[in-house]
């Protein structure tokens, strides 16, 4: 069977703005690793696929990225936000054709006194488009998260889904997370969802994982890995192999 | 002889006592049957062994061997042999089963267990309570159907070998078939180990299944009456009325009424009749 699958790290050393244009039927897969005041247009054409994965390692970083879809194209956003330093991400992603679907998954550790502020949107515009947006945080320290995940469904996507889970755990007191789920809705014929849990550790979890004999410190860091590692499988290769260290370090 | 004994316990939760001092022993070899209406301290009395924090020991004592449990910390309880199979096993979205389970089983030797051991232990296990040994690399009992959870916990109790094992209605949602895969594991623990098992059931079947050596009947918080096999067969038939006659007790917490209708078969009616108040 013939591969269109095509691979590509961008590199934004000369252009702080790029436009990437998926051509029909295209399959690819973008790598964006630390990026400082850059945004990306991302222009998705009829059948096309792009999975786009964002990982946030080390300094500030800043990204706003748009992206246009038309018919049945689909785009993957896969984000892991490990990095130190403050950091924002804007995402603007527009499901113009008929059947276009986007997906946005994150997992960020948020520690010491660093802010992540993520905006999250999808306008929904053709019929039966579907958006999906999925977030893991754990904060420590003196740590801020702030998300705001925005879905609007515009009058004639009929038959469109949305939906938006985001879960966080604080580790400690001092640290906070603040997930702003907004629901625009101007179209009767559809679904939409969200879930937010904002919130310490489970107790329930852990006395579960201690009755085991599992010690404290090992199944807050079983649960926390378990919030942070499934991000991992959407990457592969060096990035992948860094981001597993960078979670095993980090709790 | 390992031995747990309970002594004058008084727990409370969210300020309200519900264990009002109870007392019991159980040995290695033994096989005792807990019975007693919904609501009246079973799982509490378990919660408190194991040390769920939200179950606050106010009086009294428990001991492992003469060891006193209630300064020992959870994972120190479970390391220490005693081991609990929740009535409700929660599911821990991202921790993924396997990597739970030798984590655990290396906290219960001194020995490195090595990766190869640990697959051939889980691989055995799975086999006995009929999991395929793949749902084991999903997160823990995640979309696990409730009979698969309960015999879960059975594969658990399998791999940590414990000296006393407290099941909390470890039958429940169980189909036939999965009835007599867990007895047959807890008899073959049993076999081989004379494991002391405190068992929580509201049927007769499982009993059957595992032949209980005694029985003991929590109401109002406190046991009220231990003895052989027969106080289990006579309450499946008969219900606990007789007791309350017999012993001149009667029932003092607020779902009185509808207690009174009580009989060990007929659990999930006297769950909404509670929860309806
Ligand atoms: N975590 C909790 N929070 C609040 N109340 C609780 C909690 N656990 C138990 N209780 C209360 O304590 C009492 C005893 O509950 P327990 O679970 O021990 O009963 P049980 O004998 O196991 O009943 P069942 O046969 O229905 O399982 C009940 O009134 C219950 O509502
Ligand atoms: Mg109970």
């Amino acid at each position: 069977m013939e591969s269109n699958l095509m691979k590509q790290e961008i590199s934004f050393l000369e252009n702080k703005e790029q436009e990437i244009n998926v051509k029909k039927d295209e399959v690819i897969s973008l790598d964006l690793i630390d990026i400082t005041g850059a945004s990306l247009n991302l222009f998705l054409q009829k059948n096309s696929v792009c999975n786009l994965r964002i990982f946030y390692e080390n300094a500030k970083n800043d990204l706003v990225l748009h992206a246009n879809l038309v018919e049945n194209a689909t785009l993957n956003i896969y984000f892991a936000d490990f990095s130190s330093g403050d950091s924002t991400l804007s995402s603007n992603v527009i499901l113009l054709g008929d059947e276009a679907k986007s997906t946005f998954k994150f997992s960020s550790l948020v520690t010491k006194n660093d802010t992540k502020k993520y905006s999250i949107s999808f306008s929904h515009i053709g019929e039966k488009t579907e958006s999906n947006l999925e977030g893991y945080s754990v904060n420590c320290d003196t740590s801020k998260l702030k998300v705001e995940g925005i879905s609007h469904i515009e009058k004639d996507s009929i038959k469109s889904k949305a939906s938006q889970k985001i879960k966080a755990i604080l580790f400690d007191e001092t640290s906070s997370a603040i997930a702003n789920p907004i629901l625009k809705i101007d179209c009767d014929d559809i679904e939409a969802s969200h879930a937010c849990a904002i919130g310490s550790l489970n107790d329930e979890h852990l006395f579960y994982l201690l009755s085991r004999g599992i010690a404290l410190e090992d199944a807050k860091k079983l649960i926390t890995f378990g919030y942070l590692n499934p991000i991992v499988n959407y990457f592969d290769g060096k990035t992948k192999e860094e981001l597993e260290a960078l979670i095993k370090k980090g709790i | 002889m390992d031995t747990l004994e309970i002594k004058d316990l008084h727990v409370s939760v969210e300020d309200k006592e519900i264990l009002k001092g109870l007392s019991l022993t159980i040995h290695k070899g033994e096989k005792v049957a807990l019975l007693g209406p919904n609501g009246h301290g079973k799982s509490t009395l378990l919660n408190a062994i194991m040390g769920n924090p939200r179950y606050k020991v106010t009086k009294g004592e428990i001991l492992l061997n003469g060891e006193n449990v209630l300064e020992m910390k959870v994972d120190e309880r479970s390391r220490k042999g005693l081991f609990l199979a929740f009535q409700n096993p929660v599911e821990i979205p991202g921790v993924i089963s396997a990597d739970f389970y030798k984590n655990a089983l290396q906290e219960h030797t001194d020995k490195r267990i090595s990766l190869y051991q640990f697959y051939k232990v889980l691989d055995n296990a799975s086999k006995e309570v009929k999991i395929p040994f793949e749902m084991f690399n999903r997160a823990l009992n995640d979309g696990f159907s409730g009979g698969e959870k309960k015999r879960n916990e059975i594969l658990q109790m399998m791999l940590l070998n414990p000296k006393i094992a407290m099941l909390d209605e470890i039958d429940s949602g169980l189909d036939v078939d999965a009835i007599n895969i867990v007895s047959e594991c807890i008899n073959k623990v049993y076999e081989e180990q004379k494991t002391g098992f405190l068992i929580i059931s509201h049927y007769a079947r499982l009993f059957e299944l595992i032949k209980p050596t005694r029985s003991a009947v929590i109401i109002n918080g406190k046991v009220v009456l231990e003895g052989g096999p027969e106080i289990y067969q006579k309450i499946d038939k008969e219900g606990y009325e007789w007791i309350k006659d017999e012993l001149n007790i009667s029932l003092e917490n607020e779902n009185e009424k509808a207690m009174n209708q009580v009989s060990i078969g007929v659990c999930a009616t006297k769950e909404i009749i509670k929860n309806g108040k």
